[in-house]
């Protein structure tokens, strides 16, 4: 009897058995035999662009808006042909100094990319106080220059324009401090602070607009400290500061640009 | 004791396959859920790898419009810097135009001027000749003047 169900037991363990095995071994699904695609990399290329091109984008914008903005002045007088630069304050209004309009007869522009623009003489004045000297264009100017406020002692500026009456350029530096305009040389001298800058400059930047790092005019180039010779770079760079430029204009008015005999 | 064993394999039994069909139905929905995101994946993937062919065409396109970009615009301000050189030449041959018309000028009254004082002179009308002869040799010194300065500006 016992042995009966011995066996008994033992064939229901093993149909246990078997059921859970036969089950059992269905629980575990075979992995499947396609892997995903292999994920392609990018080339050196495009991890440049992506890493260097929106820096790129912003440092071209701010080049190209200097340059759009700035132009190459020509005067012609009884003493000759000479070049100066300025830049747009609005859509007709160009500032430049007053050296760089003094005794002309006809004043033209250049812009950067070939476009020629005639000034009217009659419209052009220059500040008493400053060497700062305004003039005037009918036609549309292709931009006009953001103004921004007086840059700090060690702010990087850059000096736009066209020395030696050639190509545009842009040369960067920083104010290296703030002088008393009253202590440069007699011919340049007048009475307000005046910016010292490290950026290089020769004849014709005069009047060239001085930019902050985001394109703004802070300033507006006029002087400097001669090299050894008349192509050399200055030794020091001066730039009026805007604010300068706004009080002394108030203060001493504008005079007309007499055409020199 | 025997059939409290058969009771308990028998329950065993029962709940071992209960466990094992919802093991195996879980499994099922498994396998079918990784197969639906195997899918998915594969298809990111191709797309990622269509997106990042597409980007490097892009980069290399990129790179040869700036190249192209950068020379034009050398080379447009090369020819504007010529432009600009020009129409200063321009300016300062019309302000030699205008100094010769003016120097011409002055030439051509001192002739006239040294043409009627010989004139005179050779008509013996020596009182038009003493009035006159300070002036034309004052215009005539103003062109000889005018002209040495020209030529000295001209280098």
């Amino acid at each position: 009897m016992s042995r009966g169900l011995g066996v008994l037991a033992l064939v229901a363990v093993a149909l246990v058995g078997g059921v859970v095995a036969v089950l059992g071994f269905r629980v575990s699904p075979q992995p499947a035999a396609s892997a995903p695609p292999e994920v392609k990399a990018l080339n050196a290329d495009a991890r440049r662009t992506l890493r260097e091109e929106p820096q790129e984008l912003a440092r071209d914008s701010v080049t190209r808006a200097a340059e759009q903005m700035t132009l190459r002045v020509r005067n012609i007088s009884c003493a000759g042909v000479a070049t100066g630069s300025g830049f747009a304050i609005d859509a007709h209004t160009i500032i430049t100094n007053r050296h760089v309009l003094q005794g002309a007869a006809v004043l033209e522009l250049n812009t950067w990319d070939g476009g020629s623009l005639d000034a009217d003489v009659n419209e052009a004045s220059t500040g008493r106080l400053v060497d700062i000297g305004v003039t005037r264009v009918s036609a549309d100017l292709p931009a006009v220059a953001e103004l921004g406020k007086d840059p700090e002692v060690g702010d990087r500026v850059t000096a736009v324009g066209y020395p030696l009456g050639g190509p545009l350029t842009l040369s960067a530096g920083r104010v290296v401090r703030y002088l008393d305009g009253r202590s440069l040389p007699g011919e340049i001298a007048f009475d307000a602070k005046v910016l010292e800058l490290s950026t290089r400059i020769k004849h014709g930047n005069s009047g060239g607009p001085l930019l902050d790092r985001r394109g703004r005019v802070v300033g507006v180039i006029f002087a400097g400290q001669p090299g050894v010779t008349a192509e050399d770079f200055m030794r020091v760079a001066y730039a009026i500061p805007l604010s300068a430029v706004q009080q002394l204009t108030a203060l001493g008015g504008q005079q007309a640009v007499v055409p020199c005999a | 004791m025997i059939a409290f064993a058969i009771v308990a394999l028998g329950g065993a039994a029962t709940y071992f396959v209960y466990a094992s069909k919802e093991n195996r139905d879980a499994a099922d929905r498994w396998r079918t859920r990784a197969g639906t995101l195997e899918r998915t994946l594969t298809a990111r993937v191709r797309q990622l790898n269509t997106r990042t062919e597409a980007l490097n065409k892009a980069a290399a396109s990129l790179k040869r419009s700036e190249a192209d970009v950068t020379e034009l615009s050398k080379r447009q301000r090369e020819l504007a810097n010529e432009k600009a050189q020009v129409e200063d030449a321009r300016g300062a041959l019309e302000l030699q135009t205008t100094s010769l018309a003016t120097i011409a000028g002055e030439q051509r009254d001192c002739t006239t001027g040294l043409a009627e004082l010989l004139n005179r002179y050779a008509a013996e009308d020596f009182a038009w000749v003493d009035a006159n002869a300070a002036t034309v040799s004052a215009t005539c010194e103003k062109a000889q003047t005018d002209f040495a300065a020209f030529q000295a500006q001209l280098g």
